[in-house]
């Protein structure tokens, strides 16, 4: 893995002001991204990913969002000290963002040739002439046939994983360096799915992008992801390498999350589920916030939230277990029997 | 689209004969009596069995009625009861009238409103907004009557800068600038509660488009918040618009009775009241008829405008 950092967040704390009172979306998260690499934010709806993400856009509403803490560095520069004229140059530009439902994320009413330009005609001052001849050309690399026809039709013309390649191709326009691409597939149906993300693996060869992919859903990590970060009631429990996540993973949210992954095999039913449901963000409660729905819990995680514990130079989980005073633990055999059989099969599951 | 328009205007030609039959029943039964309007206060028996009789008015009211629908299909109007002309001139007489004041009226009120509108929506819960939801509020809910006579109040008879009423100077030299004077006031009444009213749709419409998720992508590719805004708001928030342009229209030719009568403006409003006071069936009938066509034809227009403005509408 090329070691060239694109990305550093550090300790970013956000929090919303609502109806409600503050409600903390993001608690404190810290991850690198890397040149070329695909980086998997995995965890339930509602655990921050998107807000995460957003912030490094900063695509958060102005007046609601305040953020706490931390730096978002890219190119040297922090991202979170940008004032809204320098995003508007890296958006686009240097950052671009896909999003999760390709049939709303377009513009009904203007042609999806106009919708590819507008960042070349923005970012890259191309002519109009220039940018419609880069439009044809990205719309053949995402594979859209007859790109003469298409550049002139309206995105209700063309079908959910048609559009979904539309907005590949307006993400890649302008050659990003780092690509978000916010659950891109979770509105799609499974051999749609499998396309997509095929595509965008082979563009990411093609142009070195980095990617962040956001998914609820671990089978889709597999087949994408060079690392994975796990995220529980917005904090990151645990991140490492795909191997490590999927074969050695530390904290028991991870092993419950793996568990519930359904596979071709086992198919839908009897599935695992996590008792419980996560912590209101509004608030949150001391110690671990997944304490109460965690079946190992110590005493102490009722108290004090664990540290990040160092598993391997790419491997970090925030869990008390890895304290050397904990006791061995380890999961339920149903579990164990149910990874027993993704360890077999998951190679092929999606691939 | 072709044949959905046609189809339109097919179906028209009932409601049209619908709603004929509707005011010629109203207007008949309205109180009142057109005969009394047009003969001495001490006129036989006779002279008044007469004027019935050269009126129309002596044969049941379906006679009448059907007598009137087959001159309408020959093209002809009637005479009016009150000056004997053919309808058709009179009506063509005031028509330009009130098209010139409720048109640069609309197009005062379209012009001021759609960017208040955009900016109350992009600027929402500040002092802007505040301001612009409160005028147009007060727009819509000032009654005609009492903007028009303390406009004439203030800017005719106490600065002296502008006539009271009419279309121009009576004998004066009727230069562009002199109509204009006269336009000014009641164009003011009209537009504020067009603009009112159009403000408000414009900042939902807008508020509504402003969260959807192409907005987002458009913020996402660095477009500078103004040109989202137009480039991506604007045109999709158009649809509810348009929709309230349609209503707005068929005004063009209703005219607007109240300020009509206020500025003494010689269009069809007034004449909708002279031809009430006097009981001018013939008179009303047309001006209801024309009505009705001018609602059904916005509505088409509309319906028109849809489609250019959003490709996914589709008529067939
Ligand atoms: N603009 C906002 N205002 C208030 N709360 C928000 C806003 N955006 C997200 N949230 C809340 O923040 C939490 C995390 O949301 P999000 O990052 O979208 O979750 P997900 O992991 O599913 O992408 C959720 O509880 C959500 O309700
Ligand atoms: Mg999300």
């Amino acid at each position: 893995m090329a070691k060239e950092k694109m990305l550093a967040v550090k300790d970013l704390a956000i929090s919303f002001n609502t109806y409600a009172g503050e409600l903390h979306a993001v608690r404190g998260i810290e991850f690198d991204l890397y040149k070329g690499e695909t980086l998997a934010i995995v965890g339930e709806s509602g655990s921050g990913k998107s807000v995460s993400t957003k912030a490094i856009m900063s695509l958060l509403p102005k007046k609601s969002t305040t953020i706490h803490s931390g730096e978002i560095l890219f190119q040297d520069q922090d991202l979170l000290k940008c004032t809204e004229k320098e995003m508007q140059h890296i958006r686009g530009k240097d950052i671009a963002m896909i999003f999760q439902d390709p049939m709303t994320s377009l513009n009904p009413t203007m042609t999806i040739g106009k919708q590819i330009m507008e960042p070349l005609i923005i970012h890259q001052n191309m002519s109009k002439e220039n940018a419609q001849a880069r439009a044809l050309k990205l719309l053949e690399l995402v594979g859209i046939p007859m790109p003469e026809k298409r550049i002139k039709q309206y995105p209700h013309q063309f079908s959910g994983g048609m559009r979904q390649r539309v907005m590949i191709a307006i993400a890649l326009a302008c050659n990003p360096r780092v690509l978000i691409a916010d659950e891109p597939t979770t509105a799609l149906d499974v051999t749609i799915q499998a396309q997509i993300i095929e595509l965008m693996k082979e563009l990411q060869v093609k142009m070195d992008t980095s990617i962040i992919f956001i998914t609820h859903d671990l089978g889709v990590v597999a087949s994408v992801a060079d690392r994975v970060a796990v995220m529980y009631a917005g904090e990151i429990v645990e991140v490492g390498t795909v191997d490590e996540i999927f074969y050695h993973p530390q904290h028991p949210y991870t092993w419950g999350l793996l568990a519930s992954m359904p596979t071709l095999e086992i198919g839908n039913q009897d599935l695992y589920a996590i008792p419980g449901s996560p912590p209101n963000l509004l608030h949150v409660p001391n110690g671990d916030a997944f304490a109460s729905r965690n079946q190992y819990a110590l005493a102490i995680d009722f108290e004090e939230e664990p540290p990040m514990f160092q598993v391997s130079p790419t491997h970090y989980a925030a869990t008390w277990l890895l304290h050397p005073d904990a006791p061995d633990v380890t999961p339920p055999q149903e579990i164990l029997n149910r990874w027993a059989k993704y360890r077999k099969n998951e190679v092929n599951v999606y691939d | 689209m072709r044949k959905y328009l046609l189809k339109r205007l097919l179906i028209a030609i009932p409601v049209l004969i619908g709603v004929t039959i509707c005011s010629f029943i109203i207007v008949n039964l309205a109180p009142g009596d057109p005969v009394d309007m047009y003969v001495n206060p001490d006129a036989t028996l006779d002279q008044i069995e007469m004027t019935r009789a050269a009126l129309g008015l002596d044969q049941p009211m379906y006679v009448r009625y059907f007598k009137w629908l087959g001159e309408l299909f020959q093209g002809n109007l009637g005479f009016s009861f009150a000056t004997r002309e053919p309808v058709m001139d009179l009506l063509a007489d005031r028509m330009g009238a009130t098209l010139l004041l409720m048109g640069v009226s609309l197009v005062v009120g379209y012009l001021i409103a759609i960017p208040l509108g955009i900016l109350s929506a992009v600027k929402q819960n500040t002092w802007i907004d505040y301001l612009t939801t409160g005028g147009s509020f007060l727009g819509v809910s000032i009654p005609s009557f009492f903007l028009g006579l303390g406009l004439v109040y203030i800017f005719s008879l106490q600065l002296g800068w502008l006539p009271t009423g009419g279309m121009a100077t009576l004998g004066g030299d009727s230069s562009l600038v002199d109509q204009i004077k006269h336009m000014i006031l009641p164009v003011i009444v009209l537009s504020a509660s067009i603009c009112g009213n159009m403000i408000r749709y414009v900042r939902s419409s807008m508020l509504e488009v402003l969260k959807e998720d192409y907005i987002r992508t458009a913020k996402a590719k660095g477009l500078k918040s103004m040109m989202v805004v137009i480039k991506h708001g604007l045109r999709n928030s158009l649809i509810p618009i348009i929709t309230v342009i349609g209503m707005d229209i068929p005004k063009l030719i209703g005219g607007a009775v109240v300020t009509e009568q206020i500025f003494q403006w010689p269009g069809l409003g007034q004449l909708t009241i002279s031809s009430i006071s006097s009981r001018d069936y013939a008179t009303l009938m047309a001006i209801n008829l024309l009505s009705a066509i001018a609602v059904l034809g916005a509505n088409m227009l509309a319906d028109i405008l849809y489609s250019a403005a959003d490709s996914r509408i589709h008529y067939d």
